[in-house]
């Protein structure tokens, strides 16, 4: 405790702070000796206690014992010695820490341990190891994970398959019957979307049917697998393009897109096609759905908070089915959002289905600079039709450190409509 | 025109009390040169001038505490009188036609600003009467005073409109031992300034610094004032950046001076008086020999130190008009409109609607 | 009234004297968000960080805010303004006076972070920076170009330009050079209600009327300094350092008023007492004569053949007056020496009595010698150390009453002493404080100096720049004529 004397001869003059480099860099009382030594005296005066106070070992720990403050003091604190003192008593209440076992007594107290990690050291550099740090093949590969890693949404569902029944029937007489084309990316990663999708058209007097269907082969069909193409389209058809159903909805543009022409998927000449032909018409994406046959009702909604919303629209939707005004409409139709366009809205997200992930320094420059348009909107809310342009974006936003949400179109209405249809 | 002669702090204090109890307009004049022909003041007919021309008393000279009590009516002229005896000097000299009042009101220049500071920077304290007729001490007689507030130093350049002062605690040196202009010719403008930035940059600090033009001629003049050795050795250099150009000594150096600004007749404010930075004002030295010019003034004293340029002639002839403003009453300013709202809230110190007006 | 810290020295501020809270969640969340929330700080800790400064008193704020630009400090202010906060500024915290604390809670607005040098011209001969650059840092900065920044208060190394500027500093080169108000041209301020000013050199009109002289010595009470304009003087080209040794206090002081009746302006005179003498000695070991009861540190500066005949007529006075010895520094070493002696004054006072009431009285010159002996007859008097320094050329004393801070009788006898000398320095015809400020310590005496219609004028002038009261409440003015938490007056 003798130490402690040292404290009183500290009369707050600051000039510690003109030496001590955790000073220099902070600029913050904490780190000063004048700061340290106060904390100090005040848990010595009985204020403070180092159990109740464990943040004040923080601050003494932060300690560089360099001395400097020592040497330039008038009244020559010794604040070193006032801050090993105080680091003893904090040792004796709170025992070693990890790092302290490890490096204190674990190496630095055994002679030979210590010689043996020289040996590693040696070794390690000899051997050239100590580039891999420094390749540009470790560099590449994590910045690669961490690029894979952006598309993880945060919060994944299980896939919707598991989590809604094959047939959906409204409470009341159905409108009309439709079939859910339920896609890979949305079952996977879009789960909440689908729920809230399925939830609303239900309400809306829809009565919905989810077969098990297989990949629509759309990704297939871009690398030119025409085999397996035919064959996925030849499981599908079977469920999806069957008579008794209106019409063949999807959340996803590019299933949307891809069963739209399923004639060319089979086979053109093929008598599959023919039958398969005059069934295409009915094939809708859900924008259209909702503002075309089921009508937006925009007097029973409800007031969202005010939010800007800005869509874009994914290259199936709009060059693929001529998707342009309905989800627009939708957006303008709840209380509370603004549309706000985006500088190329139209303009590919860069995902391409899985070109994000076959092409990932050019997918990443044109996502950046997609998100760079949605932050130049001035959006708080991104609104698109498709879940890999979602994913795609996401991802994008994710990187670039902002946090907007990403919703479909149907899910704002969803969120507005007046009871049952909640995401 | 009513002109009020206060003869004393008392009798001011008195005269503002009663002026703002007849919510009568009030002019802070010092000997009334420039205000007695202010424009708008003929339309102001219960106006009043509040003179200091009875303020003229040398209240103490204190050369063991460097410094002197004066009341504001006096000029510097009679303040170099009263302290030469006593071995004392005060660093304000070039203004003597104005008195104390005036000078700090209008934020006048003394030669010695480049070196040594304004006026307000050789005021240990004041007494002033302040709008609603309260009388003021701010300040001691020591150099060191910071208790309370500072109310002396807003006074500078308000003209009067936030308190009419009484009298000054001077901060004064001991006289110097030698004081010497050096006038040094120079065949151009271009010239002059770039020897003047030599000066500057090599440190020789002068006590102050001139270009002057007239009769087509330039010359630049250095004051040095100092301990003998001091000044010779700084002279010295002066005539090695000189090289061999023409140049004269003028060891009378407040003689010398008198007689190069009685040039400069105190005229209505602005008139022919600008305020610019230095860089500016050197420019301009470099500007006039540019043969294209409209025309060129019939002389000018610029005073890089200072940051003021006085002529004669067409200013849009020959001055670069963004890079100066008119010298002359400007009320202005957030903290000043605050001031002023709050001191004068009617408005009778020096009325806005008479300051503010251009004068050409 | 009793202004007086605790008698038992730097008790904690938190378990203390704990107002209400004057902050909501929100001011605390948005002040977050301006200034990043390392930088806004609430924890018990950090506010025990800073509720004190370089005097005895020692009050807690709420919050602690360091903004790192000019635009959060002036976001800050007017968040300040939207939810009525009070704002206490600080610079590095080394008010003398209590000038950086928190006396009625609220937020400290610490402006450290704001400490880079924006512009230099050689040719104006100014320096454009942020109000919150270290003042040795200034000096650095200078240095190699041949300039100086002549106010250097001894705190130099560790004060903020924003805090010489709330103090009006005034510094060793004082009596020669002027203090800290003769180098400022301009100033850019944030005002109470959150309007960013310029005034002064920095202002859009150069023939507008000059407030800057206002804030000067403002104690940080009318606004905040965000940027300061300064004059930059060049670096004396050569000095002469001297010494002389006095067997009598009163001896000193007249050696200072013969050198300047003869009309030798000096750089610096000091003064050092002999209890300051053996402090500083047993800190640096310089070979200070231990007998001695007074030292005078002259410095004169200029070029080689005048100093060398200056400095022979200030060997003559001191001999004259009859010093013990008058010695010159030989070289620049010792010449440094002896300043970081003398700037280690304040400090090395903990080496005899860990705390200390510093006064910072100022007289007429022709006073200082009788001062300075009616000083060391008010310590025998009334029972207490007082160890003496002073700015002894521009007549500013520091007598620094020491005490044990857990004798609360001898801490009475210090005030009691320290109030006869605060009434001595003003019948002298002095001021109460020469550069270290009113703050918190001097309040109670602020009567003996002003006229009451004095206090009522600068009272108008804090309600008209700070009419809430919330700018560094509590300070240089008496409760009431202050506005605001404060102060007693209603807006």
């Amino acid at each position: 405790m003798s130490d402690y004397r040292e404290i009183q001869r500290c009369n707050r003059c600051g000039f510690c702070q003109s030496v001590c480099p955790t000073y220099g860099q902070s600029r913050m009382e904490a780190q000063s000796a004048r700061g340290r030594i106060r904390l100090v005296r005040l848990l010595n005066d009985g204020q403070y206690d180092w159990r109740r106070d464990p943040g004040i070992a923080e601050k003494v720990d932060d300690c560089l014992l360099c001395r400097a403050c020592v040497v330039n003091c008038p009244a020559s604190v010794a604040t070193d010695r006032i801050m090993l003192a105080a680091r003893r008593d904090f040792l004796e209440i709170k025992g070693l820490s990890l790092f302290q076992r490890l490096v204190y007594r674990g190496a630095l107290s055994h002679r030979e341990r210590l010689e043996r990690a020289s040996t590693l050291m040696r070794l390690y550099e000899k051997s050239g190891a100590r580039n891999i740090l420094y390749s540009r093949v470790l560099r590449r590969t994590l910045d690669r994970l961490i690029y894979f890693d952006s598309f993880l949404p945060a919060g994944l569902e299980a896939p919707a398959r598991g989590q809604l029944p094959e047939i959906v029937r409204p409470r009341g007489p159905a409108r009309f019957k439709a079939v859910f084309f339920l896609g890979c990316a949305s079952n996977v990663f879009g789960a909440r979307t689908v729920r809230s999708l399925v939830n609303y058209l239900v309400s809306r007097g829809v009565e919905l049917h989810l077969p098990k269907v297989a990949c629509c082969g759309e990704p297939h069909r871009t690398t030119g697998d025409e085999r397996e193409v035919r064959r996925l389209a030849a499981k599908n058809i079977p469920l999806i393009f069957k008579d008794n159903f209106d019409f063949i909805i999807t959340d996803c543009s590019t299933c949307a897109h891809a069963l739209a022409h399923y004639d060319q998927f089979i086979g053109e000449e093929t008598p599959e096609a023919e039958k398969v032909r005059p069934l295409l018409a009915r094939v809708k994406d859900v924008n259209t759905l909702v503002v075309e046959e089921l009508g937006l009702e925009p007097d029973r909604l409800r007031p969202l908070p005010a939010t800007k919303v800005t869509y874009h629209d994914s290259c199936h939707a709009l060059r693929g089915l001529g998707v342009k005004s309905a989800p627009r409409e939708i957006i303008k139709a709840v209380p509370g959002l603004t549309l706000v366009e985006m500088k190329a809205a139209d303009s590919c997200c860069g995902g391409a289905g899985s070109y994000g992930f076959s092409h990932p320094e050019m997918s990443g420059r044109i996502a950046a600079a997609k998100v760079r348009n949605i932050q130049d909107s001035g959006a708080d809310t991104l609104a698109v039709s498709c879940p890999a342009c979602t994913l795609q974006l996401g991802a994008g936003l994710r990187r670039a450190g902002l946090e907007l949400p990403v919703l479909h179109p149907v899910e704002l209405l969803a969120a507005a409509a007046p009871t049952g249809a909640q995401t | 025109m009513n002109i009020l002669y206060p003869e004393s702090a008392a009798s001011a204090r008195e005269m503002v009390r009663q002026s703002g109890r007849a919510r009568r307009a009030l002019l802070p004049a010092g000997r009334r040169s420039r205000l007695a022909r202010w424009p708008g003041l003929e339309e102001e007919g219960g106006a009043a001038l509040l003179s200091s021309e009875r303020l003229t008393k040398v209240l103490s000279v204190e050369p063991e505490n460097l410094l002197a009590i004066v009341e504001a009516g006096l000029s510097p002229e009679e303040v170099r009188r009263a302290l030469e005896p006593a071995g004392l000097y005060w660093p304000v000299s070039g203004l003597d036609r104005r008195s104390l009042g005036a000078i700090m009101a209008e934020g006048a220049l003394s030669l010695e600003s480049m070196a040594r500071g304004p006026m307000i920077d050789w005021i240990l304290g004041s007494t002033f009467v302040e709008p609603s007729g309260r009388l003021i001490s701010s300040g001691g007689r020591t150099l060191k005073n910071v208790s309370g507030y500072d109310l002396t130093r807003f006074h500078w350049r308000a003209w009067g409109s936030l308190g009419f002062s009484t009298a000054f605690i001077l901060k004064c040196l001991p006289l110097p031992e030698s004081s010497r202009v050096l006038e040094i010719q120079c065949a151009s403008g271009t010239e002059a300034a770039g020897l003047a930035e030599s000066v500057i940059l090599k440190r020789i600090f002068p006590q102050a610094l001139r270009l002057s033009y007239q009769e087509d001629r330039w010359s630049l003049l250095v004051w040095l004032t100092g301990f003998a050795e001091y000044v010779e050795a700084r002279f010295k250099e002066l005539r090695a950046l000189a090289g061999d150009r023409p140049g004269r000594v003028h060891e009378e150096a407040l003689d010398f001076w008198n007689g190069y600004l009685a040039r400069w007749p105190l005229k209505a404010p602005g008139a022919g008086h600008w305020l610019g930075s230095r860089r500016a004002v050197l420019d301009l030295a470099a500007h006039l020999d540019w043969p294209e010019l409209k025309g060129r003034p019939g002389r000018i004293d610029l005073d890089p130190g200072g940051g003021q340029i006085r002529f004669e002639g067409q200013a849009e002839a020959f001055a670069p008009l963004d890079a100066f403003e008119t010298a002359g009453p400007r009320p202005e300013g957030e903290v000043y409109l605050r001031l002023k709202r709050g001191l004068d809230p009617a408005d009778l110190f020096f009325p806005a609607r008479l300051l503010g007006r251009q004068v050409k | 009234m009793k202004t007086g810290p605790a008698p038992v020295y730097g008790g904690s501020a938190v378990s203390g004297n704990q107002g209400e809270s004057m902050l909501n969640r929100d001011f605390i969340k948005e002040a977050g968000q301006i200034v990043g929330r390392d930088h806004c700080l609430g924890g018990i800790l950090d506010i025990e960080l800073y509720s004190y400064d370089s005097s005895p008193f020692i009050h807690p704020p709420e919050l602690v805010i360091l903004p790192g630009t000019v635009e959060e400090l002036r976001q800050i202010v007017r968040l300040a303004a939207r939810h009525q906060a009070p704002l206490t500024p600080r610079g590095a915290g080394t008010s003398l006076s209590g000038g950086a604390v928190a006396r009625h809670g609220g937020v400290v607005l610490a402006v450290t972070r704001l400490n880079r040098v924006l512009e230099l011209d050689l040719l104006a001969e100014t320096v454009l920076v942020e109000s919150g650059l270290v003042n040795l840092d200034l000096q650095n900065y200078l240095e190699p170009y041949g300039y100086m920044f002549p106010p250097d208060p001894a705190s130099q190394k560790a004060a903020t330009l924003a805090g010489n500027i709330a103090e009006n500093a005034g510094g060793i080169k004082g009596v020669k050079y002027g203090i800290t108000k003769h180098h400022v041209l301009g100033l850019e301020l944030v005002l109470a209600d959150g309007a960013l000013v310029r005034t002064g050199a920095l202002a859009e009109r150069a023939a507008a009327p000059d407030s800057t002289g206002l804030f000067m010595a403002s104690e940080g009470a009318l606004a905040l300094v965000s940027k300061a304009l300064l004059k930059i003087t060049p670096l004396p080209r050569d000095y002469r350092t001297i010494s002389a040794v006095f067997d009598d206090l009163g001896k000193s002081g007249r050696a200072v008023s013969e050198i300047i009746s003869a009309g030798i302006l000096p750089t610096a005179l000091e003064i050092m007492d002999h209890q300051l003498i053996v402090a500083l000695e047993d800190y640096l070991h310089l070979g200070f004569p231990l007998d001695a009861e007074a030292m005078l540190l002259i410095e004169i500066d200029g070029l080689g053949p005048e100093l060398d005949r200056q400095m022979k007529a200030v060997f003559e006075i001191c001999e004259k007056v009859g010093a013990a010895g008058v010695s010159l520094a030989r070289d620049l070493a010792e010449r440094d020496q002896l300043w970081l002696a003398r700037r280690s004054g304040n400090g090395a006072m903990g080496r005899i009595k860990p705390a200390t009431i510093v006064q910072d009285v100022t007289v007429p010159i022709d006073q200082l010698p009788a001062m300075l002996s009616r000083v060391q007859e008010i310590s025998r008097r009334h029972e207490v150390t007082i160890v003496q320094m002073a700015h002894a050329g521009d007549g500013n004393l520091h007598p620094h009453l020491l005490y044990d801070p857990y004798d609360q009788a001898e801490y009475q006898r210090c005030l009691e002493a320290g109030h006869e000398i605060f009434d001595d320095a003003l019948k002298a015809g002095g001021a109460l404080t020469g550069e270290h400020g009113i703050g918190l310590e001097k309040i109670e005496f602020m009567d003996k100096q002003f006229s009451r219609e004095e206090l009522e004028f600068m009272s108008e002038i804090k309600k008209i720049l700070d009419p809430e009261g919330r700018l560094n409440p509590g300070k240089v003015l008496p409760a009431h004529y202050l506005p605001g938490p404060g102060g007693e007056v209603s807006a």
